[in-house]
């Protein structure tokens, strides 16, 4: 006898794992059997081998005649297979990571009194007032401003130089709007909370004293005419 | 229909088409050209500050039929005095503020007209009866012709034509105009605090020197 040969299920391939390092050890696959090859005819062999859950163990010849344990005439020949190396027949895999994902920090947009001053860049105030303006005001002065309103009648003036009407002022900060006056806790971060909540830069942000925002399309911000301002306010009144 | 289409032509499109010779326009044609100014006035006057004169339909329509002949004076140019004086004849009512905004609508077109027939002829009679016309409509005229002051007063006595008026000077950056002390104070108070970057040079034009008289 020249060497032994053992016979496996198919669907016990996981188990070959414990076997990889065996030297000298090949397998194949064939009609849904695992066949392996190599181990020495004579001796013990390593306990990972003998642990397999074998379905048929056999020695084999010089002319791979298989003789069943113990049995003195063989019951058939060894097929002829495509034998692999054991460590290539079984590669390694890369294990999936356990540890648990890690969750992105989040961080709460606060604003804090500023100790600098800048030009105002947007005005919030009513559409009564914006209007009672706008019928008297000079052409001049509305020239260079557009504005939009909220459904509840809420006007947002952008230009300058902003009309003299009672209402929250802004300031323009890498397209968000700050309340006048107030700066973002952390003013690093106002390019990157722009690009956040704006990521198309199609508009402006436009931020309340207590941190809450909106959005605000450069689609629905439209040139002040007398005209425009009294259509939208016969809108609202109809 | 040569009124009605002109007009339509002139506020759709911008461009006109008539005929060769001043003729009088039929009584159904004066009718809806009268709905068209009158649809015309309703859009302008949203656009007017505080509230607009009411609409008056003679003025309106002298002013368009004033237009037409104009345009035609300005092509036809063998056209003489008489005809012109015919053709173009003043308002034959009383000046309210009422005709003064519906005659706008239309008159306001003219200067384009003077300066077209001031560089075709400058001596022409044509010339000499739209620089009268500006000096009694000065909404309606800008530029060089100072206007009459009773019809100046006229305007600046109604506050949306006062507006109006104001609005248009600083609009054509019309420096002779704004300059005068009467207006000046008009203009100041509608630039406010921003002449320096409405109108850069406002306050260089209007200075005045210490023994009374404009820097410029």
């Amino acid at each position: 006898m020249t060497e032994r040969v053992i016979v496996l299920a198919s669907a016990d391939r996981p188990v070959l794992g414990h076997v990889r390092t065996v030297p000298g050890l090949r397998a194949a696959e064939a009609a849904g059997q695992l066949w392996l090859r190599g181990l020495p005819a004579t001796g013990e062999l390593p306990v990972a081998v003998r642990a397999l859950p074998a379905v048929a163990t056999y020695a084999a010849d010089a002319q791979e005649r298989l003789f069943p344990a113990g049995h003195r005439t063989p019951t058939g020949r060894l097929p002829a297979l495509v034998w692999q190396p054991i460590a290539e027949f079984v590669p390694l895999e890369l294990p999936t990571a356990a540890v648990p994902a890690r969750t992105v920090p989040s961080y709460r947009v606060r604003l804090l009194p500023s100790g600098r001053a800048q030009a105002g860049a947007a005005l919030l105030t009513t559409l009564p007032q914006w209007l009672a303006y706008v019928e008297t005001a000079p052409e001049i002065r509305l020239r260079g401003l557009r504005f939009a309103v909220s459904s509840d009648a809420e006007v947002l003036v952008l230009g300058t130089p902003l009309p003299p009407v009672a209402g929250q002022e802004y300031w323009l900060q890498h397209g968000l709007l700050l309340p006048a006056g107030f700066d973002l806790e952390a003013p690093l971060l106002a390019p990157l909370l722009a690009r956040k909540l704006d990521p198309a830069a199609d508009g402006v942000v436009l931020f309340r004293a207590d941190g809450r925002w909106e959005q605000i399309l450069a689609t629905d911000v439209v040139p002040v005419t007398r005209g425009a301002v009294r259509l939208t306010a016969e809108g609202f009144a109809a | 229909m040569l009124l009605t289409s002109f007009l339509q032509d002139l506020l759709t499109t911008g461009s006109v088409t008539l005929v060769g010779r001043p003729s009088a326009f039929a009584p159904d044609d004066l009718l809806a050209a009268t709905e068209l100014l009158q649809a015309y006035y309703a859009a302008d006057a949203r656009e007017i500050p505080y509230s607009a004169p009411a609409f008056d339909a003679p003025a309106a329509l002298w002013a368009a039929g004033l237009l037409y002949h104009t345009v035609q004076l300005t092509l036809v140019r063998e056209l003489d005095e008489a005809v012109i004086a015919e053709t173009l004849p003043d308002f034959a009512g009383l000046i309210t503020p009422e005709v003064l905004y519906s005659a706008d609508l239309l008159l306001r077109y003219l200067p384009d007209l003077l300066r077209l027939a001031k560089g075709l002829a400058p001596g022409d009679a044509l010339v000499a009866r739209l620089q009268a016309l500006a000096r009694q409509w000065p909404l309606s005229f800008g530029g060089p012709e100072l206007p009459e002051p009773a019809a100046e007063a006229r305007v600046l006595d109604h506050p949306a034509l006062r507006q109006e008026y104001v609005d248009r000077l600083i609009r054509a950056q019309d420096r002779r105009r704004a300059g005068q002390p009467h207006l000046r104070a008009l203009v100041q108070a509608a630039l406010g605090a921003h002449a320096a970057t409405l109108w850069p040079d406002f306050q260089a034009f209007t200075l005045v020197t210490t023994d009374g008289k404009h820097a410029d």
